[in-house]
């Protein structure tokens, strides 16, 4: 049976009209006139209520974020939506954001006026260039229409800023961002204080990613159970996954929570059989082999097998594939990407991708894996932020499939 | 030619007046600064240091930290071949050999200043691989051929 391609987020997708008209035309705009009537506290208990869990990797609650942030003592706070999407084999925010801005940007504006917001910032990587456009054009729209104000603190208009990241991925960590917004180059701080506390400017910020944005206006709309007609108990909603690689139908595909593996990679056209494995959760994932397809896409059904969503990434390889090569790359990314700020990072991904070189050119010596395992310990341990923690986690999933005879090669 | 120092310090200043001059538009301006230079030169991260308070070593350790950010001259035109895995399944090796072929060494301007190009990371579009960016625009799926006409537009 093939899983039903549940539209909710990218219900507008299809359609050829991108205006401000046609958004409100079919609904918006109704959650932030709500908000405005119910008031931010209000506001943030729907949120909580509702469910919510960040969509950037860490699956935080959403409302815990948002209410920390309105009831803090500082009264400068600032939000920030997270536009800078990385991760290998992502681009599922950049097709939300290209099918429905107004909807990415209406959570925005709920944001800024829940937790009572002096200035909304939008971090968009560098190499998105046309989508920073749209989000400014969208932005004007809004904004020549009156609907940033009344927002900011005192009922003022909300001053809106979009800002092109520089090309670096570990400026997507929360806390590398307000340092590349700031000014400085984008090394991660060590955390505590969380950015709820002290965050963009040292003044208590939100931080979301786009699809957690984009899942706010129906809540606040529809009310805290919206989410729950779909999904399962403890992952409520729908999910947004980009699936690439040796399918038929790349692309972002909208599945409810508990969807298994297999109906997804159906979805996108791949014949489940002729699959070696799939990487689930981007670069910092996990590789996951055919025994393990059906596996319920929720985050209590990856916990169970030891593997993630990470970033919602999904690159399935063909039995052609060499999944050593394809860790080489993976190494190659994180030495480039390593922010180079602590050793174990700095150096360690370094090392690490050596070995994968060796490993991936079939010219071992022989110690390669169970060096490679000491490393992945020590960078796990020893790294200040998620990218060298998180570095060595494929490769000791590719390690852990190799010891069970499930590679091809 | 290069430009002289004094013109590049007063367009960078001008740059500065139109984005603001507080700290934090230092990437916007290096941002601007780059799409009119194709680098930073010394004489923008001065007039970076005298309008805007950033030391002159601490806008090239931000430079150096930035992937869209150079110290030497790019091409006006660059183009940007992802090397990540869901590309690297669907051939971006060859296509970057190629490039290396037609269009010369990695990240070396045409003696014309025209076109360079460089590997990258991923682009966040690996529904369309093998993907690339040309003028800070999708190119993708990146064909030999968009490679062979890039290389015809260079002297
Ligand atoms: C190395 C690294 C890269 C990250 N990249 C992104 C990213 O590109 N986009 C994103 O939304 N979150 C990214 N995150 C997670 C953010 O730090 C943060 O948790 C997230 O933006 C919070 O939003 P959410 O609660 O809505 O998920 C990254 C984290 C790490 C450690
Ligand atoms: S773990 Fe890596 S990316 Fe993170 S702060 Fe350390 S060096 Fe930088
Ligand atoms: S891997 Fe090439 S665009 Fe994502």
């Amino acid at each position: 049976m093939i899983a039903v391609h549940e539209a909710v987020l990218l219900r507008r997708r299809q359609n050829k009209q991108r205006d401000l008209k046609a958004y409100t035309a079919s609904g918006g705009l109704t959650a932030l006139a709500k908000a405005h009537s119910i008031g931010p506290e209000e506001t943030v208990r729907i949120l909580t209520d509702s469910g919510l869990v960040g969509r950037g990797g860490a699956a935080f609650p959403a409302g815990r974020k948002w209410e920390s942030v309105r009831t803090a003592a500082d009264p400068t706070r600032y939000v920030v939506l997270n536009t800078d999407e990385s991760e290998p084999g992502t681009f599922k925010d950049r097709v939300m954001i290209e099918s429905d801005p107004f909807m990415v940007l209406e959570g925005l504006l709920i944001a800024c006026y829940a937790v009572s917001a002096s200035c909304a910032y939008i971090y968009v990587r560098g190499e998105y260039g046309g989508i920073a456009e749209l989000l400014e054009r969208s932005l004007d729209e809004l904004r020549r229409a009156g609907h940033l104000d009344g927002i900011a603190p005192g009922g003022r208009p909300l001053p809106v800023e979009v800002r092109h990241g520089g090309g670096a991925y570990i400026c997507g960590e929360e806390t590398a961002l307000f340092r590349s917004i700031e000014g400085y180059r984008g090394e991660p701080m060590a955390k505590p204080p969380f950015p709820t506390v002290a965050g963009l400017f040292r003044k208590p910020t939100v931080v979301n990613n786009v699809e957690t944005m984009a899942n706010v206006p129906d809540i606040i709309a529809f009310g805290a159970k919206t989410l729950r007609s779909r999904g399962t108990e403890r992952s409520p909603g729908t999910k947004l996954f980009s699936v690439s690689g040796h399918v038929a139908r790349p692309d972002t595909y909208e599945v409810p929570f508990g969807t298994p593996l297999k109906e997804l990679l159906e979805l996108a056209g791949a014949r489940a059989d002729d699959l070696q494995a799939v990487l689930l959760g981007g670069a910092a994932g996990t590789f996951v082999f055919p025994k393990d397809f059906d596996l319920a896409l929720s985050y209590e059904g990856v916990a169970e097998r030891k593997a993630t969503l990470g970033s919602g990434a999904v690159i399935a390889f063909d039995r052609q594939t060499n999944l050593w090569q394809v860790a080489e790359r993976l190494g190659r990314f994180f030495a480039h990407e390593s922010c180079g700020q602590c050793v174990p990072c700095r150096v360690g991904t370094r090392r690490q991708h050596e070995m994968l070189e060796t490993l991936a050119n079939g010219h071992g010596r022989g110690d390669e894996r169970s060096l490679l395992l000491r490393l992945s310990q020590v960078m796990t341990d020893a790294s200040i932020c998620g990218l060298g923690q998180t570095a060595a986690t494929a490769v000791r999933s590719l390690m852990d499939a190799e010891s069970a005879g499930l590679l091809a090669h | 030619m290069p430009e002289p120092d004094a013109a590049v310090m007063n367009r960078v200043r001008t740059l500065i007046d139109e984005t603001g001059s507080e700290r934090t538009q230092l990437l916007e301006v290096l941002h601007k600064v780059q799409a009119e230079f194709q680098h930073i030169p010394r004489a923008a991260a001065e007039a970076i240091e005298q309008a805007m308070n950033v030391p002159v070593a601490d806008t090239y350790g931000v430079v150096t930290f930035y992937d869209l950010l150079t110290e030497r001259p790019v091409g006006r035109s660059v183009l940007r071949i992802c090397e990540d895995v869901p590309c690297c399944l669907h051939g971006s090796e060859e296509l970057a050999r190629e490039a290396e072929q037609r269009l010369g060494p990695e990240g070396q301007p045409s003696a014309d200043g025209a076109v360079s190009w460089t590997r990258c990371a991923c682009l966040g579009l690996c529904d369309r691989a093998p993907a690339a960016l040309y003028e800070e625009k999708p190119l993708a799926p990146l064909h030999h051929q968009d490679i062979a006409s890039i290389g015809d537009r260079r002297a």
